[in-house]
């Protein structure tokens, strides 16, 4: 069930988040050897993969602009989620609804890097 | 095996990578470039360049920053490092007076090495003593030539080198790009799981090899130093590579200039056979050291003299060495 989080100021109903993070192994290989050398350069910042819903033209504007400056905005939710993120990519699709004719409601998936 | 990375360059932070930390015995610089996203440092500044495994690194490099490229737009910086005879490349010798250049008399070699050094601020010198005293007929004139060219026509005479070591000491010493019988191997390079060997090439030719040397010093001074080629070379009867070494400023006695003759001859009258290769990074590798390789699939073994070591670390390719030995 979709619950209402924030993504700087714009509503979004979230139906999942999905979580990646990543270590950073250089891998070598030794001739002769029957093993992977590895080196441990770092870590990746985690991003989280965001899907859900909302309404208006206004906030999908509103999110689409958070892609041409490089601010942080902080995605909030349930239980006192607050991460300070980076928008990577958002793709959206217009979801046609005959019961709401005042509004448009649009599908949304979002990759935010977290800082 | 897993091993953590390690990267310190003073005056950079959230070092990305360092290519090209090393250089070869001809050198005569050893260099770096540094990629990173703050620099703080300015042309001219001291810098160390510490590089390696979190739990085994070493300063390889100590020298100076003279190049920093920002680069847009990613927002990093790329930083040149060169080791302490740079100051030596760039200072050019000028007398005051035309009529009145430096000179030097009864002089021995490396007297002679650690004065010009120190025309370029080079002060932190060691070097050895060849025996060899200039200025005995004439007195040797330094004038409108680069600090580093005086000296490496001095090594070249001698067959000598002179090159900074990690820690910015200036050295002039007696190694030859070759192993001799005194040599002791400080690491070796090998296959398998125990391994380090990535990548080895292995080539022989005569590119370098000159079998005939003609010194030409003051005062119509020459002297020939000539021998057959070497041990699997094959040559016409009478053929003669040949190197010619010409010091009229310096070379002032026939002895002198039979001595470079015969000192460049047992130099140059060998087969170029090299090895390069890439192997894991170890932060104890430098030039000029003797290491021993132990390459099955080539058959290859022995000691070898290693004439360039170079060290990277980047995030795709880990920490690497890349190599090139000579015998």
């Amino acid at each position: 069930m979709a619950a209402l989080w924030t993504l700087g100021a714009v509503d979004v109903y979230v139906d999942s988040l999905a979580r990646r993070k990543n270590a950073i192994w250089a891998e070598i290989d030794i001739i002769n050897a029957t093993a992977t050398t590895m080196h441990y350069y770092g870590a990746k910042s985690a991003v989280y993969r965001v899907r859900g819903h909302l309404w208006g033209r206004a906030d999908i504007d509103t999110l689409e602009g958070y892609c041409n400056t490089s601010t942080s905005r902080t995605l909030a939710g349930p239980n006192a989620l607050s991460v300070t993120t980076k928008l990577k990519s958002l793709d959206s699709t217009r979801i046609p609804d005959k019961t709401d004719t005042t509004n448009e409601l649009f599908r949304v998936e979002m990759e935010l890097v977290v800082q | 095996m897993s091993k953590e990375l390690y990267m310190s360059v003073t005056g950079c932070s959230n070092i990305i990578s360092i290519n090209s930390c090393g250089g070869d015995w001809q050198g005569p610089c050893q260099s770096a470039v540094v990629e990173c996203e703050t620099c703080t440092l300015d042309i001219g500044d001291a810098v160390t360049v510490d590089m390696g495994f979190s739990d085994d690194h070493a300063v390889l490099l100590t020298g100076y920053c003279k190049n920093i490229n920002p680069k847009a737009p990613d927002g990093t910086y790329q930083v040149h490092i060169y080791d302490k005879l740079i100051l030596a490349q760039d200072f050019l010798i000028v007398s005051d007076d035309v009529e009145n250049p430096l000179t030097y008399e009864n002089i021995a070699a490396e007297d002679l090495v650690g004065n010009v050094l120190a025309l370029a601020s080079i002060t932190d010198y060691a070097g050895d003593s060849p025996g060899f005293t200039y200025g005995t007929v004439y007195p040797v004139k330094v004038q409108l030539t680069k600090s580093w060219d005086f000296v490496r026509q001095i090594c070249e005479m001698i067959a000598w080198w002179c090159y900074a070591d990690s820690t910015g000491t200036v050295h002039f010493v007696d190694r030859k790009p070759y192993p001799e019988a005194e040599d002791v191997s400080s690491h070796t390079f090998d296959t398998g799981n125990t391994g380090d060997l990535i990548l080895v090439n292995h080539t022989k030719s005569d590119d370098k090899l000159r079998n005939k040397v003609v010194v030409y010093g003051a005062d119509d001074i020459a002297a020939i130093a000539q021998a057959s080629a070497p041990s699997g070379v094959t040559m016409p009867a009478g053929f003669y590579k040949t190197a010619v070494i010409s010091y009229p400023e310096i070379i002032d006695t026939a002895q002198m200039a039979q001595d470079t003759a015969e000192y460049n001859l047992t130099l140059l009258n060998r087969i170029t056979e090299t090895i390069t290769l890439d192997a894991v990074g170890d932060p104890s590798l430098t030039r000029g050291q003797i290491v021993t390789i132990d390459e099955p699939n080539l058959s290859l073994s022995g000691d070898w003299f290693l004439f360039e070591c170079t060290h990277r670390i980047s995030a795709n390719d880990g920490y690497r060495v890349h190599c090139t030995l000579s015998k």
